[in-house]
């Protein structure tokens, strides 16, 4: 038996014992050596071999990933690492780091209990990496770190021994401030991590070596015996005696919960169903014999299991044969087959306990984010995975050769499936079909594996940035009629106040039919008067509904309708057609038909979406723009021309900060202005200048830009090039 | 000036009144989606040897082409049974009004009073409800309220049954006692009348219990249009015309 099938049977003795599990992952600033590190714990593990460990990236198995030097895909590995003499089963999920991959990362989020945050030690805390904590305690998932890269402070920057020092205690400061302000409450000390306990390990993921406090105390190897090792280039000799899978595992089965515990706090934070149900109990106690209760985070597409969802089991057990639930869509489905992942392989299995991450086929309808269960009706489905990034770019997709039409929009289809933060869409008007992401090189990644992966031979035509539209001003509650002119409603617009739009976009009010007084102190904090909590109705895409009448007969057989025409509104508003943010809606008043009939979709559809359109049109239409925050670190000589390259693109420098010979620029820019960056800053600084960009939401268009946006917006989409006025939809 | 003219429940109940009106006017328009009727116009279009334009409920009452004519000439809008009754009509005269048109409404028979037949009295009907087709984000129910309420005073119900014009769906008794059913959780509805295509050579009175009626598939009703009425406590003389003039449908257990 080879090391990879005995490993096999010994995950599938671990399964059943959850105390001895741990379900992880490793999350990272882009290029601070997180596939590095997965591959080197593989080899470790036996998964693969040692001499590519470090150069092969198993886990980038992408073909483009590998071209490309960056992970795409979140793929898991099971494997087993012995620690005292125990057996422990380490599930292992590789999260990307580019942040236009970001909804990645946030789905893999629902599948650990725990992970190591990858620091580059020269380069310290990046925008990324405070992105990927807070993602990471936003799930509850219990972060420690390891400081990667240790090697080249020693042989290129010549640290001392105190400088080094001086070096991790910043960054270690950092990282625990950052825990700090992000964890919830109960966590905010206890998950602090530390060197002395040994949560922090430091390192080189390449040279395949790493240590700890612990480990130091158990080898006797000291800070100056490494110093030597990397000044004697015998870095191979110290990943012998303290090799990196060997400390990192400990940490990990060490400081990172089991199941059992994590569960026990998780699931009130990621499931809002009834604490007291049956099923609540199940995966609160990680029960196997209970009804399943899993969730799907990650869809992959193999050429011949086809779509396999992989997913977080919290309670229960997945058979194949067994009829599960698929909740959003409320059908049933038969599990084909179950099974885990050991590097790009997959091993089926018969069954599956709870506390696992598992692969399953079979499972047609499901998305990233869906809810699987069994019983005799689906739960609750799990909080929406909440995305820190929105689609802000769109380009149209066209098959080189018009035979392979169908099977584009089946394709787009299955990649829209994988990747929620990827939406595909017809435009009616033209046939187009367009694809919207969150940045341009996500949209190339995307593009690249339709042509590559699917074989289809496509082009793809210029990004095209999506706005938003807004208000400045606040309008009189306006007027909308039906075409019988028998139903009235008054509706009155106004800007959200900041500090609402950014609870919801932050997740603390969150979207849907939410009821006002389940949030009341959060929202009477936030400056909402009881009126306003009793009223609000929907939240929908950043914009808040509130339904402000008192005693309408027959109120509740209109307010679906009301807010099914006010989503119509948001996803297309009057001023460009773009989709509207940070609306406030009230529903002030309105007069209703006696008889049902005469007060149907067809005439309150129409009645609140022109009443909407005008009371928009009169209340200061604005658009607004998607932003970037842009990291660029450059050598001294080039900052000249970084400033100058991002000053062309109406960039607004907001920090800069020197070490050494190195300086780091960071700026805000819209995306419009950032296509066609990576090539320029490359020619600029003569490719000295590593950078990145996260997403930083929507800022107001300059006021001398307006008139002409929204001209070419509307052009682009066959509008009148003028907007509307008000009375356009008042004239009845 | 505009005429509305009421073409009643089926082929030439328009009045004689009207009908010497129309030979007169040469715009004439029909709603197409208010009520549901059957019968076709030919013999009106041969009789005059004139067209009838239809109108959509868009060219009614989104872009009202028809009253820009009627500011010069005159124009005539035909509309099935009594042009005000369980419409939105009272609006196209407002608007005309507002354009100073001159109007006029020329009456014609309507289910309200045709429903007399059933031998009911008139004057113990509590409010009218219309039973629409359940559709996304909308599936009313104040029309079971109303049924329930008219009960509780002694009141009879008349539901008028909902048409999609343009997905050519015209509800059917069996659809709207499914309907009722479901709501109807405490089983307050006993007996129901069912009125088809009243003021047509085919047409039936049916009178039974909900229990006994919902056991008939659509094909028994046969084709609209159809009206229900919910019936209080009868009078005894409704009770004696009923049982004598309608097919009954009761099961003798209930009785």
């Amino acid at each position: 038996m080879g090391r990879k099938e005995e490993m096999a049977k010994r995950v599938k003795e671990l399964m059943n014992d959850p105390v001895h599990i741990r379900n992880t992952g490793i999350a990272a600033h882009i290029d601070h050596g997180k596939t590095t590190l997965s591959d080197n714990l593989l080899s470790g593990a036996g998964l693969m071999s040692e001499d590519l460990a470090g150069k092969q990236l198993v886990l980038d198995f992408d073909e483009q990933e590998q071209a490309r030097g960056i992970t795409i895909n979140a793929a898991n590995v099971s494997m087993v690492h012995k620690y005292k003499g125990q057996d422990y089963l380490v599930n292992l999920i590789d999260t990307p780091g580019h942040v236009d991959f970001g909804g990645d990362v946030t789905r893999a989020m629902r599948a650990i209990d725990g992970c190591i945050i990858v620091v580059c030690a020269v380069e310290g805390k990046m925008p990324q990496t405070e992105t990927v904590v807070r993602q990471a305690l936003k799930e509850k998932v219990k972060p420690t770190l390891f400081i990667n890269k240790v090697d080249r402070l020693i042989r290129e920057l010549q640290l001392s021994p105190e400088e080094l020092q001086n070096r991790f205690v910043k960054i270690i400061n950092e990282v625990n401030k950052l825990i700090k302000n992000a964890a919830p409450p109960e966590f905010k000390d206890s998950w602090q991590v530390s060197v002395t306990e040994g949560s922090v390990s430091f390192g080189s993921a390449y040279y395949n070596w790493a240590i700890n406090v612990p480990y130091m105390k158990k080898s006797g190897i000291t800070f100056k015996d490494i110093i030597e090792h990397c000044m004697n280039d015998t870095q191979k000799e110290l990943s012998k005696k303290s090799p990196l899978h060997e400390i990192l595992l400990d940490m990990m089965v060490t400081h990172l919960p089991n199941p059992l515990v994590a569960q026990k706090y998780r699931i009130p934070q990621i499931w809002k169903g009834d604490l007291e149900s049956t099923v609540a109990k199940d995966m609160l106690e990680c029960n196997p014999k209970g009804n399943l209760g899993m969730v799907v985070t990650k869809i992959v597409q193999d050429p011949h299991a086809g779509e396999i969802c992989v997913g977080r089991i919290f309670s229960g057990t997945i058979k194949t044969g067994q009829e599960v639930w698929i909740v959003a869509t409320k059908s049933k489905r038969r599990v084909q087959q179950v099974g885990i992942f050991m590097g790009a392989d997959r091993e089926n299995l018969e069954v599956v306990p709870c506390g696992n991450i598992v692969a399953v086929t079979g499972l047609k309808e499901a998305i990233a984010g869906e809810t699987i269960c069994t019983g005799d009706e689906p739960i609750t489905p799990f909080e929406a995975i909440k995305h820190y990034s929105e689609p802000v770019v769109t380009v149209a997709v066209e098959p080189k050769n018009t035979k392979d039409l169908a099977k584009l929009v089946e394709v787009l289809r299955q990649v829209s499936k994988e990747d929620p933060t990827l939406v595909a869409k017809i435009n009616e008007d033209s046939g187009e079909y367009l694809l919207s992401g969150m940045g341009e090189l996500h949209l190339e990644v995307v593009g690249y594996r339709i042509t590559h992966d699917r074989g289809i031979d496509i082009k793809l035509s210029q990004p095209i940035v999506i706005y938003r539209e807004s208000i400045d001003g606040k309008s009189e509650p306006i007027e909308g009629k039906s075409p019988n002119k028998h139903n009235k409603f008054y509706m009155q617009v106004e800007p959200l106040d900041d500090k609402i739009y950014n609870a919801i976009k932050e997740g603390i009010i969150p979207e849907g039919r939410i009821k006002g007084k389940d949030l009341g102190p959060q929202l009477r904090e936030l400056g909402m008067s009881t009126e306003e909590i009793k009223g609000i109705a929907d939240v929908y895409n950043g914009n808040i509904f509130f339904n402000m009448t008192k005693g309408i007969v027959y109120i509740n057989e209109v307010i679906e309708l009301v807010i099914q025409s006010i989503h119509e509104v948001i996803d297309g508003g009057p001023y460009s057609r773009e989709p509207v943010m940070k609306l406030k809606i009230s529903l002030v008043d309105c007069k209703l038909h006696e008889d049902s009939i005469h007060r149907g979709p067809a005439q309150v559809i129409p009645a609140v979406r022109e009443g909407l359109f005008a009371a928009m049109l009169y209340a200061r239409p604005v658009i607004y723009e998607p932003i970037q925050k842009v990291t660029i670190t450059t050598p001294q000589d080039y900052m000249g021309a970084v400033t100058r390259e991002m000053q062309s693109r109406r960039g607004q420098i907001v920090d800069i900060s020197q070490e050494g010979d190195t300086t780091t620029v960071v700026a805000i820019a819209p995306v419009s202005q950032m296509f066609g960056f990576a090539g320029d800053i490359r020619g600029a600084t003569e490719g000295r200048a590593l950078w990145s960009t996260e997403y930083a939401g929507y800022q107001k268009l300059p006021t001398e830009l307006q008139a002409q946006t929204v001209e070419s917006i509307r052009k682009r989409k066959g509008l009148k090039p003028q907007p509307p006025k008000p009375e356009d939809y008042l004239n009845m | 000036m505009l005429y509305l003219i009421g073409l009643g429940l089926s082929e030439k109940e328009i009045s004689l009144k009207a009908f010497e009106l129309l030979t007169k006017i040469d715009n004439i328009y029909l709603d197409t989606y208010t009520n549901y009727f059957d019968f076709d116009l030919l013999w009106l279009e041969n009789s005059l040897n004139k067209k009838v334009s239809p109108l959509s409920r868009e060219d009614i009452e989104k872009n009202p082409l028809f009253l820009e004519t009627a500011k010069k000439e005159d124009v005539a809008l035909l509309v099935s049974g009594d042009p005000l009754v369980a419409t939105t009509h009272t609006d196209i005269l407002l608007r005309a009004n507002k354009k100073g048109i001159q109007t006029k409404v020329l009456h014609s028979s309507s289910i309200y009073s045709a429903i007399a037949e059933t031998g009911l009295h008139i004057y113990r009907f509590g409010k009218t409800a219309s039973i629409p087709y359940p559709e996304e984000n909308f599936f009313p129910r104040s029309f079971y309220d109303v049924t329930i309420e008219n009960k509780e005073r002694n009141l009879h119900t008349m539901l008028l049954l909902d048409v999609k014009k343009e997905k050519n769906l015209f509800m059917n008794p069996k659809e709207a006692i499914d309907i009722l059913k479901r709501l109807d959780e405490n089983n307050n509805i006993k007996d129901i009348v069912v009125i088809s295509r009243i003021s047509h050579e085919n047409q039936r009175i049916i009178y039974g219990d909900m229990e006994e009626l919902a056991k008939f598939e659509k094909e028994f009703y046969g084709p609209p249009p159809h009206t229900l009425v919910i019936p209080a406590e009868l009078h005894f003389a409704e009770e004696e015309y009923l049982l004598t003039l309608a097919e009954i449908y009761k099961n003798s257990k209930n009785k």
